[in-house]
């Protein structure tokens, strides 16, 4: 039988699911911006999904993640009690400042899945966290909650005006930018969402950091599937990541190697 | 041509070995082994044995196997090589240089590694008692090896033999390394890699998986659980080669992560597993190892068309003459004398070719150099390129362990003529202290590294 167990599943939003899944080594080890990858079956992919949460007392860990693919569906239609094939990590190597003044943290639909934990870990940090949540429309919104409990206060975009205030979340950046005197922005969202902000952010002092999608393959650095180019030098996300500076990565690459591996 | 002994191959029809993945070289049968081994002269002192890095009494199992005993055979080498299945079909056979038949003017040296491979086809199962009442007495220690390539799992084996607790930790969900995802059905079955790996298990090694050793388990916990020592074996991983890859082409990767997706991912069986092979239908391969051939061949099976570019001659393709027979029959196209120059992409980046220069021999300042041709650039059509060949050591646990030092070279730092990290009681061997290795030449270290841990644990020093 396969060894790590569904505990919990949830619908949390349209297409989106958070599960709690066994796995007490990666749930006692695992630190903020870490992730999984995870194997339904022996046929799947391997899915590199974001540890929402560990729970080292329960021994399980939360992943939250969106039904797009075949496997993600598969993943999706496990019920509790039942198995996956494969999780391994923790992996990556993110960096996390350990004393922020006043910190944004911005996640755009699924991404706010990666953007909880570090938002907690300055919450936690005695950082003065503000949270700013987007989303084309209400039903892909998610984690509200949460992320509230780990800001100071938080703000919701949606496109279309069907939840929080109608706009994107650089409208929001730029109110809170106008307001606070922001020393660290983290960003989880699409490529076209972490450029947008970036062309918002005007004061270079202001440290940007973009909390990718990992791209591995298998997670330990032997394929080298996931070389990216940050500040012209090439880095394995599953290794060096996922977080890193935002000025300094090159999108096109990234975007390129996204679709050449899960596309 | 390359020298095949006539009797010592047995192989799958072209056309029909084309169509699946399964083993090529179908090994000798019983009867053909007992006849090969009536030519051994069973030397007095047997070269081959001092060629073979493991010391393979191969007189002794050779006699075995002349006699019908298979089960015997198996258990001689098993005294020296506990993977006896794997290097009776990847090991690069120093021993058939150094045999003395190779040295007559038509040089016909036997066939030991097919001999080896006969024992363990046949001798399996049989020897098992055997071998559980050979049990030395325990002592108690106990040492966790990270990493289950071949190097892990021969030290293993010796480590358990001396009398030692042994738990291999292994970071994907299956064992065996590069045997595992990096070697091609085609030339290592799984069912062999799974039968040594059951072989090695019900010695008494435990094997885990899913486990990587720095992230779910770090050196510092591991001492906490009480382990004695600990031997790093996580070989190789990939290395940035940023001429070729820099290329921000789609359609350009690395061996390793196609192998990596067809060996270990079974993407030849897309679409009933999702992974895709992520190749287009016209290959073109960089490099002159295994990798790339072996690359080529998994290709060559997927129907597509592939061109093997390597930049000096046929001869100087580094992998055993009968494999790149092989390949030829199997439709590759070798370009030698080859230099790749770049990626050829289109308005889309996506490849359209790789652009050459020929090369040859040309006297430059004194020295015999291999030179660009003038005016030779020519174009291989392919709309993917599968880059070969970019290794170094897989010093993932230094990331997060920062006593553990890597060298200039990227190695592990080890003491001197020691296989001793920077941090106490923890070793390394194989590719990650040594680089790429022929297989048999990790496997004695991976059987050296055994020794010296066992003279460690028993508090006897290093030997030399
Ligand atoms: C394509 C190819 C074909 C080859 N074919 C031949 C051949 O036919 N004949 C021959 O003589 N030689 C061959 N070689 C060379 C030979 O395979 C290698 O020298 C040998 O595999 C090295 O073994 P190793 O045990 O050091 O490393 P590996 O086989 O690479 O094993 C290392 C293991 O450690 C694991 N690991 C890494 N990091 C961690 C971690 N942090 N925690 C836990 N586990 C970890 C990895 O997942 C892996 O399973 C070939 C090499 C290549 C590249
Ligand atoms: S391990 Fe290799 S070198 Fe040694 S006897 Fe076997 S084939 Fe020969």
């Amino acid at each position: 039988m396969n060894p790590f167990q569904v505990v919990s599943k949830q619908i949390i939003a349209q297409d989106i699911k958070r599960m709690d899944i066994a796995a007490p080594e990666i749930a006692k080890s695992a630190r903020p911006g870490q992730f999984v990858l995870v194997m339904v079956d022996a046929g799947s992919l391997r899915l590199p999904l974001p540890i929402v949460e560990s729970n080292p007392q329960k021994g399980s860990i939360t992943i939250v993640f969106k039904e797009e693919s075949l496997s993600e569906k598969k993943l999706g239609s496990l019920s509790i009690g039942q198995g996956l094939y494969v999780v391994m990590g923790p992996l990556g190597n993110p960096a996390l400042p350990q004393e922020v003044g006043t910190s944004v943290c911005i996640g755009y639909e699924v991404g706010i899945a990666r953007i909880i934990s570090v938002s907690r870990y300055l919450h936690k940090e005695g950082t003065r966290n503000f949270g700013i949540l987007g989303a084309a429309t209400k039903r892909s919104l998610i984690m509200e909650s949460q992320m509230r409990l780990s800001s100071q206060s938080i703000f919701v975009m949606s496109e279309d005006g069907s939840v929080g205030k109608k706009g994107f979340v650089t409208d929001a950046l730029y109110d809170v930018l106008g307001r606070y005197p922001v020393d660290h922005i983290f960003v989880a969202a699409p490529s076209k969402v972490i450029q947008e902000v970036l062309r918002v952010v005007g004061d270079p002092k202001i440290k940007i950091k973009a909390v990718m999608p990992p791209l591995a393959l298998s997670g330990i650095g032997l394929c080298g599937s996931d070389q990216i180019k940050v500040n012209h030098a090439y880095v394995a996300v599953s290794l060096d990541g996922p977080i890193f500076d935002a000025r300094d990565i090159d999108f096109n690459l990234y975007d390129a190697r996204l679709k050449r591996i899960y596309g | 041509m390359a020298n095949l002994r006539k009797n010592e191959f047995s192989v799958q029809p072209v056309a029909k070995r084309l169509k699946n993945f399964s083993e090529v070289a179908l090994g000798l049968t019983k009867a053909q082994a007992m006849v090969e081994c009536q030519r051994c002269p069973q030397c007095s002192t047997p070269e081959c044995v001092q060629a073979c890095p493991l010391g393979v009494d191969i007189p002794g199992f050779i006699r075995m196997i002349r006699e019908g005993d298979f089960a015997g055979a198996l258990q001689k080498i098993r005294e020296n090589n506990s993977l006896a299945g794997i290097c009776g079909r990847t090991c690069s056979a120093p021993c058939e240089i150094a045999c003395i038949l190779n040295r007559e003017k038509n040089p016909q040296p036997i066939a030991i590694r097919s001999l080896e491979r006969v024992a363990f086809d046949h001798g399996q199962g049989k020897s098992r008692e055997i071998l559980n009442a050979q049990r030395t007495n325990k002592t108690g220690k106990k040492v966790a090896i990270i990493g289950s390539g071949p190097v892990g799992l021969m030290a293993g084996a010796n480590l358990l033999e001396d009398g030692h607790d042994v738990v291999i930790l292994e970071a994907l969900q299956k064992n065996g390394g590069f045997l595992q995802y990096g070697i091609p059905e085609f030339r290592l079955p799984k069912k062999v890699l799974e039968a040594e790996l059951a072989y090695v298990s019900s010695l008494g090694v435990v094997l885990k998986h899913n486990v990587i050793v720095g992230q779910t388990e770090t050196l510092v916990q591991l001492f906490d659980q009480g382990f004695d020592a600990v031997l790093l074996a996580t070989g190789l991983c990939f290395n940035q080669d940023l001429e070729f890859l820099s290329c921000e082409a789609q359609g350009v990767l690395a061996s390793q992560e196609f192998l990596f997706r067809m060996n270990f991912m079974n993407a030849h069986l897309h679409p009933k597993v999702m992974m895709t092979p992520g190749v287009g239908e016209k290959v073109a391969i960089v490099g002159s190892g295994f990798d790339a051939v072996d690359c080529a061949r998994l290709a060559l099976r997927l129907g597509k068309k592939v061109t093997l570019v390597h930049d000096s001659s046929e001869e100087d393709l580094q992998v055993f003459s009968v494999d790149k027979l092989f390949a030829q029959q199997e439709g590759l196209v070798l370009e030698t004398f080859a230099k790749p120059l770049e990626i050829v992409k289109d308005a889309h980046a996506a490849v359209r070719g790789l652009r050459c220069v020929r090369v040859d021999f040309a006297d430059k300042d004194g020295a015999w150099k291999l030179l660009a041709v003038k005016d030779s650039e020519f174009v291989v059509e392919a709309d993917t390129v599968i880059v070969s060949g970019l290794y170094k050591a897989n010093c993932l646990i230094a990331n997060f362990t920062p006593e553990l030092k890597v060298n200039r070279q990227g190695f592990l730092t080890l003491k001197k003529n020691q296989r001793m990290t920077t941090i106490p009681k923890v070793f390394a061997a194989g590719g990650v202290a040594q680089g790429i290795l022929p297989l048999v030449e990790a496997l004695a270290d991976g059987k050296k590294v055994a020794e010296e841990i066992d003279a460690f644990l028993q508090g006897r020093g290093n030997k030399k």
